[in-house]
């Protein structure tokens, strides 16, 4: 085991650490352990069933994919536990980006006109964003490795 | 894969298919969440909810618990004047007076409740509630008959309230905004409830306006409901963040894209 396959496995290990740390957040804040929070550009509100307690628990089993796949990382069956973890975490990324999208389209409820201004629609995209939107740039080593095929040879 | 890792795969798919089914931002039918009144009788805090003022109305009529337009309307009233004078500070009961032209039987039992001035309140402490008659002039007669009299004639001028603050003498005047009544309110409910004339179709439309015109007291925010109460202001869309967001997933995307393509 060279020093780099060391250091992806450092990396995959802290990243399902971190994604399962979040997911269990956001389970626990829907549950009542606090009433939502906002740190910085982190968000999470905890308000609704779906994104937060399943979507939690989604992030959750990201984490519980990732923290095994550290060792031997480099083989295809471990690389592929990664994957899988980080697929988690698009998924749970991807609806959350598309919910964005839904509603930066039409203009607020008290507007007269239906569809958003340029402004409105871009800052709607602005933070606090979900704990699966920060994560979502830290999985681009593992999509790296996916596309190039090169996880064998860290 | 062993059996163990294949039955984990299989439940984090079913678990994915419910996180797309998710539709972000669709609320469930409105629920009424005004949030209760909080004052201090004798130093104590007590919450006083809706559901406290429909159930003292109801007891003093005779009835079932029940709020009523007039109990719905000097609830927010209360709720919306107490916020605009004390603030964050929870006031105590004695030091709440209320001035209302709106002499109704819900408006005066919602009224007794919150300043426990009425009977069978259960408060310590009591803080002070003027009926107000058409005149301007304070009513020393709250009995049924002279507020069924002033009733008769009830026009949008009959909703004007004074929320005060009786130790330091501040006050705000809250009166209903025209556009919250529905058109020809007025004169439907003199012709169903006062001069008895209403057809059917007219006792019909009148019910369907009148809970209509609760439902919106019950759930418009304050400054909806309210002359003096201005909107809050809206906070400018932060473009530079959004852009810079929507600027890194595309460069990303493209990343990925320009990665599989070299690939093959």
């Amino acid at each position: 085991m060279n020093q780099n396959s060391n250091i992806l496995s450092l990396y995959i290990g802290l990243l399902g650490l971190v994604t399962l740390a979040f997911g269990l957040a956001d389970i626990l804040v829907w549950a009542g352990a606090s009433p939502g929070f906002s740190i910085g550009i982190l968000e999470i509100a905890g308000d609704d069933f779906f994104r937060w307690a399943w979507g939690g628990a989604v992030m959750v089993f990201g984490g519980l994919f990732m923290l095994p796949s550290m060792k031997n990382v480099g083989t295809m069956e471990q690389f592929g536990k990664a994957v899988l973890g980080a697929a988690m975490i698009w998924i749970i990324a991807g609806t959350d980006i598309f919910a964005r999208l839904c509603e930066s389209i039409p203009a607020g409820e008290e507007a007269p006109e239906f569809f958003n201004s340029l402004a409105g629609f871009v800052g709607g995209f602005a933070p606090p964003y979900s704990p699966a939107i920060l994560l979502l740039p830290f999985t681009l080593v593992v999509v790296y490795l996916l596309v190039t095929g090169r996880f064998d040879e860290v | 894969m062993r059996r163990e890792g294949f039955i984990v795969l299989i439940a984090a798919l079913v678990l994915c298919q419910g996180a797309l089914a998710h539709m972000p931002g669709a609320d469930a039918a409105p629920e009424v969440d005004l949030g209760p009144i909080v004052v201090l009788d004798n130093g104590v805090p007590v919450e006083i909810g809706i559901d406290d003022v429909a159930e003292y109305h109801g007891r003093l009529e005779g009835e079932e618990p029940h709020a009523c337009i007039c109990c719905v309307c000097m609830y927010r009233v209360l709720l919306a004047g107490i916020n605009e004078v004390w603030g964050d500070e929870i006031p105590e009961r004695s030091d709440i007076g209320v001035q209302s032209r709106l002499v109704s039987d819900g408006a005066l039992h919602a009224a007794w409740y919150v300043t426990g001035t009425g009977p069978g309140t259960g408060a310590g402490s009591a803080g002070r509630l003027t009926l107000v008659a058409p005149n301007g002039s304070a009513l020393a007669d709250y009995s049924k008959q002279v507020r069924m009299a002033i009733a008769k004639n009830r026009c949008l001028d009959d909703y004007r309230f004074e929320v005060t603050r009786l130790s330091t003498g501040e006050s705000v005047t809250l009166t209903l905004r025209e556009d919250l009544f529905p058109e020809g309110f007025f004169e439907l409910r003199r012709a169903v409830n006062v001069d008895k004339t209403a057809t059917e179709a007219e006792s019909a439309e009148f019910l369907e306006k009148w809970s209509s015109l609760r439902a919106d007291i019950l759930q418009k925010p304050d400054y909806e409901l309210f002359n003096e109460i201005e909107p809050p202001e809206e906070e400018e869309p932060d473009v530079l963040c959004g852009g810079v967001f929507l600027a890194l997933l595309c460069i990303m995307g493209a990343g990925i894209v320009l990665m599989g393509k070299k690939r093959r």
